[in-house]
Formats: C-alpha cells, sequence, structure tokens
C-alpha cells in the first residue's frame, strides 16, 4: 500500500534535510530522500496541506539519520544493509527475547530481515519493509513495533487452534457450579460488567486493559499513557469504584436486591462457571501459555 | 469451597478486581477493528511523538482493538532498560554511593577498636587476653630515626624467626610482648602512671608494660624503643633502649644496671630474653643472636638452628 505524496518538501528544505541526515554517507540519491519525506508528510497529515509552521516543527521532529537509513537500506545500498544489520539485531534480538525467552521470537526476528531486504519479483521493483518507516521514531522503536505486531499476530492465529474449554476433560469436571443458582448470576454479572466496561473512558478502559488483561505493571501501564505509576494507582482505584457502582446500579435495575448482588460477587469469585478460562485467556497469548503449563493458582482455574 | 464473605464494598471491590482481570481481556479479545495502528503509529506512541489529536484517536482505538492493546503492551515489555525509569536510574546513582558512605561512617563509629586493632590481631596469638583499655590507644610511633625498618618489641622476638617479614613491617603493641614475657607480674611493680587496682595477671603485664612506656617517656625515647623482658624470677628484668643499650635489673625496675652490648651501632638489637638475673639472650635486626650468662659482662654469639632458646 504505497502512500501516494501529496507535497513536495522545496529544494532549498529538501537539501538541508538531506545533509542533516547525513544520508550522503550511504550515497542515497537525494530525490529517494525527498520522496521518503514526501512520503511521510502525506502520512502524517492524511492528505491535508500543512502550514508551513506546522511543516516546519514536524520536520524538525523527524529521526532524519534513521529515515536516511531505511531509505538507504530500502534502495538496496550494500554498506547501508550492513551498517543497519549491525546497528539493528542485538536491539531486535533484545526486543525477541524479551517477548518470548525461549526463543520462539527470535524466529520472528530472523524472519523479519527478508521482509526489511525486501524481495522482488522478476518483473516488479523491489519492496522493503523499510518503506513504511517515516522517521517519527526511531528505527529502532519502529523495529520493534514491527516485531510486537508480528509476535500478537503469531499468537492470535495459534490460539484459534486451541481447544475450547469444553473440550478439556479436566476443566469441565472443575467448572461443576457448587450451586445451582450461580451459573445464572455469574452470566447476569458479565453482562453487566460488559456493559459497565464499555460505559468508561477510552483512556480509563485503556488503563485498566493494559493493567488487568495484559498485566502490565503500574510503571509500564504509567508510560503507556504517560502517568505516574501513582497516578495510574489512583486512577484504577477510581476506575473500580465506578465500575463497581455502574454493576451494582445495573443489576439493581434488573430486579436483583442486595443479596443476590452479593450473590452474584460470591458466584464469580468462587466458580465462575461460564466465565470459563478459556475465555478468559481469550486475548492473552501469554495467560493461555501459563494455563497451559499449569502456572495459574487453582483459585483462578476454578473460577 | 471456601466462600468469603462480599458484604462491604472494599470486599467487592476486591471481588470485582479479580473479575477484571478476566473480563477485560476476555472483551478486548472479542473487540476487533480494521484499521489498527500501524507500525509506525506505535512506534511514534511509545517514543512520544505523537500529536495530542492523535494520541487521543489512537487510545481510543487500543481501549477497543485486542491486536493494538497486545501490541502496545508487548512494545512496552520490549522497551530497553534504559529508557524504563530514568529518574529512578538516577535515584540509585545517587543512592548506591551514599549508602555505601553512610555504611562505612557507621561502621567506623560503631566499632572503634578496628581502627587500631588491625596490627595487634593480625600477629597477637589466639590465646592472648583481651586489653580494651590499651587496644584503644594509638600505634606507638616508629622509634627515631631508622626505626622503622626494625621491629622492636620481644613479641617479634618471639615470632621472628617464624615471620621476619611480616613483624618488621607490622611493630606490635607492647601489651602483647608483656602477655607473652611476664604473665604474671605483680601489681606492686607497676609504674606510676598504670592502673591502681590490677589483680589479675594481664592487669600486672599492664603494669609492666606501662613501666617500660614510663621509661620511654623519661629517656625521651619513643614507646616502642623500649625493648623489657622479664625472667622467671619476678625481680629480674633486662631490658634494651633504642636498640643499642642493654641493661639489667635485679629489684624490679627500681634500679637498672648497663651491660655490654654485642651489637654494632649498625646492627640494632630488635629483641631480648630474659632467663635470669645472670642469663639472657638478644638477637639483632641482622639475625644475629648472642647470650649471656655472666649478667651481660660477655655476651657469646649463639649458632645457627638454636635449640630452641627462646
Amino acid at each position: 500500500m504505497e502512500t501516494v505524496p501529496i507535497l513536495a518538501v522545496s529544494g532549498d528544505l529538501a537539501e538541508r534535510l538531506y545533509r542533516e541526515s547525513g544520508a550522503a554517507r550511504w550515497r542515497l540519491p537525494q530525490i529517494a530522500f525527498t520522496n521518503a519525506l514526501d512520503a511521510s508528510c502525506a502520512k502524517a497529515f492524511a492528505g491535508r496541506k500543512p502550514r508551513a509552521r506546522e511543516l516546519s516543527r514536524y520536520f524538525s521532529s523527524l529521526h532524519l539519520a534513521d529515515l536516511a537509513l531505511a531509505c538507504a537500506c530500502a534502495e538496496g545500498h550494500a554498506a547501508a544493509w550492513d551498517h543497519f544489520v549491525l546497528e539493528m539485531r542485538p536491539i531486535l534480538y533484545r526486543a525477541a527475547d524479551a517477548l518470548d525467552a525461549t526463543g520462539g521470537a527470535r524466529e520472528l526476528a530472523d524472519s523479519l530481515y527478508g521482509d526489511l531486504y525486501g524481495l522482488s519479483d522478476r518483473s516488479g521493483p523491489r519492496q522493503s519493509l523499510l518503506r513504511y518507516f517515516h522517521g517519527r521514531s526511531t528505527l529502532a522503536t519502529w523495529l520493534r513495533a514491527v516485531l510486537a505486531q508480528r509476535h500478537v499476530d503469531r499468537a492470535r492465529a495459534g490460539r484459534r487452534l486451541d481447544p475450547l474449554p469444553d473440550e478439556i476433560p479436566e476443566r469441565r469436571g472443575a467448572l461443576q457450579p457448587a450451586d445451582p443458582e450461580c451459573p445464572g448470576l455469574v452470566d447476569i454479572l458479565r453482562t453487566v460488567l460488559d456493559l459497565a466496561l464499555a460505559q468508561l473512558d477510552p483512556r480509563d478502559r485503556l488503563r485498566m486493559a493494559c493493567y488487568y488483561a495484559e498485566e502490565l505493571t503500574l510503571a509500564q501501564t504509567g508510560r503507556l499513557l504517560r502517568e505516574h505509576e501513582a497516578t495510574v494507582s489512583r486512577q484504577l482505584s477510581r476506575t473500580r469504584r465506578v465500575v463497581r457502582k455502574a454493576v451494582e446500579h445495573e443489576l439493581g435495575a434488573r430486579g436483583l436486591n442486595e443479596a443476590q448482588i452479593q450473590r452474584c460477587f460470591e458466584c464469580a469469585a468462587e466458580d465462575a462457571g461460564p466465565m470459563d478460562v478459556g475465555e478468559m485467556f481469550a486475548g492473552l497469548p501469554r495467560r493461555s501459555a501459563q494455563a497451559k503449563a499449569g502456572k495459574n493458582s487453582p483459585q483462578d482455574r476454578s473460577i | 469451597m471456601r466462600r468469603e464473605p462480599v458484604g462491604s464494598a472494599r470486599e467487592q471491590d476486591k471481588w470485582l478486581e479479580r473479575l477484571l482481570r478476566r473480563r477485560a481481556g476476555s472483551r478486548a479479545a472479542a473487540a476487533g477493528s480494521d484499521a489498527c495502528l500501524d507500525a509506525q503509529t506505535l512506534a511514534a506512541w511509545a517514543d512520544g511523538a505523537l500529536s495530542r489529536h492523535e494520541l487521543a484517536a489512537a487510545e481510543v482505538h487500543a481501549s477497543n482493538c485486542s491486536r493494538c492493546l497486545a501490541a502496545l503492551a508487548a512494545m512496552e515489555r520490549t522497551a530497553p532498560e534504559v529508557a524504563v525509569s530514568r529518574s529512578r536510574g538516577l535515584s540509585l546513582r545517587w543512592l548506591v554511593p551514599l549508602a555505601a558512605a553512610a555504611t562505612a561512617l557507621a561502621i567506623w563509629v560503631a566499632i572503634p577498636e578496628q581502627r587500631v586493632m588491625p596490627v595487634a590481631r593480625e600477629s597477637a596469638p589466639a590465646s592472648a587476653p583481651e586489653r580494651p583499655q590499651a587496644a584503644r590507644e594509638p600505634l606507638p610511633a616508629p622509634a627515631q630515626p631508622p626505626s622503622t625498618a626494625a621491629p622492636q618489641s620481644q613479641a617479634e622476638f618471639q615470632t621472628q624467626s617464624q615471620a621476619p617479614t611480616q613483624s618488621k613491617t607490622h611493630p606490635a603493641p607492647p601489651g602483647r610482648v608483656d602477655t607473652l614475657t611476664a604473665p604474671a607480674r605483680p601489681a606492686s611493680n607497676a609504674a606510676p602512671d598504670a592502673p591502681a587496682a590490677a589483680p589479675v595477671p594481664p592487669a600486672a603485664a599492664d603494669a609492666f608494660t606501662d613501666g617500660a612506656a614510663a621509661t620511654a617517656q623519661r629517656r625521651g625515647l619513643s614507646r616502642s624503643a623500649v625493648i623489657e623482658a622479664a625472667s622467671a624470677d619476678p625481680l629480674v628484668r633486662w631490658r634494651v633502649l633504642a636498640g643499642a643499650a642493654i641493661e639489667r635489673s635485679t629489684d624490679a625496675g627500681k634500679t637498672w644496671i648497663k651491660t655490654a652490648n654485642p651489637s654494632s651501632p649498625a646492627d640494632r638489637i630488635v629483641a631480648i630474653r630474659a632467663e635470669g638475673a645472670l642469663g639472657a639472650g638478644v638477637t639483632t635486626a641482622g639475625g644475629r643472636t648472642f647470650s649471656t650468662t655472666d649478667g651481660g659482662a660477655t655476651w657469646t654469639p649463639v649458632q645457627e638452628n638454636p635449640p630452641a632458646p627462646f
């Protein structure tokens, strides 16, 4: 999906940016670099023509040296490619090891090189993945993003092949409810909880998802949302109170009295029934792996 | 299955938190979107390069898209450690040396013995009794002028044949000498500046040592320049002054008689052994040993490997 440049960087500006980027080191033609700048602008401003000041600020925020390197690699310059491999391989491997300590993600990292270098058909031009790097971040961060996306995609694809919870005999036995009333109550609670989560502010929902679903730490969640971890903790508590009140209110609106509401929570805590582990871990490959390894607590498995 | 009361809001909050760990994930998994964040947007988000408008749009999308949420989380997990917590790194950079300095200061203040004891502990025998008061005294200054290279205690004389280099570089405190050579000196022999009440043998040794100290003080010598040795007879003592003069006393140190000196000025006496009123032995810095059997009138060189004279 080639981004069509909608504006051309002026000659003087292009020359200055070319000089600042050090693209001459890779013997990258200026026209190729200018085209990369145009593509970056077109992507960033989504088709609209930016004001000069806005454009200037945008260019000053770009990682020009990385953009030049990516551009040179995409153009097939051997020295640039050698430099790229030398500099980026350790970064990719570190990221891969952080994603999967067993080495599975390293395969992904290695397989990236083919796409990054670009393969050409007999008739078509050489297409490199690096064309999609626009200099808005460092090249290292962009590579981590590509790797993270591929890792997630592979995990999601693999999860489709996992057996459903009902197909696992021992799990089916473990999910027998102690109280016949519980499954119905838990169903109601699950529906209400989904509604409450959906009504949250997107930022609150994202914060909760990062912390509860992705199990990021407070510090990691804070970095993602540009918040201090104390703020994250405080906001999580607040949001949790909001969700609880919304759940209680909605349960009450559905005709449940206080005792039944308490029973809902009890049932969910004891034996969630339909809230089976397969569904719980559905979006989380890491959790799924832990569940297979039996690392999660017995209580977690029973809920 | 165990049941827990969930009546209070706090308890319900706890249960809700547990549920959220599941529902948030399953809900995100159920969601999906065609316009997922591309790698450049994810990377710009991680690098803080998105504009406010772009960030808000990305947050709205990520809060409803399990794929992008998982990718963001994966990116966060792969963030290099340097960028993870800059402020924490900065504080640790100061915290470590500050903690080390505080610990060193605390040890220095809390254990004063450590400041003066290493030399004594290094060469003292395991059976040497504790002398807390003497141990807190600073080590004596080396004798003037060239005595720094020559150990001048009888303890070194005792141990010289075993570890000469060690004893030369670390002069032992005089108290240890007396402990080895005069284990049971009466307190009455103490010099005026010695502790008055010293009924036990270590205290007597202190008094004996302080007698040498008083002598050194009277003669203007450094404390280590006087080496005293006691014999089995409590009244008989021998001593070496400044490595050059040998004296003996038969009245517990009240009066001293100068004897002949077998060594040369260049070969200082570094140790003396008292055998009795007439018998004694000395060792020089050069390793030569002399003995006398006539109260120091004549000294006879002792052949090498003597039959354990000391």
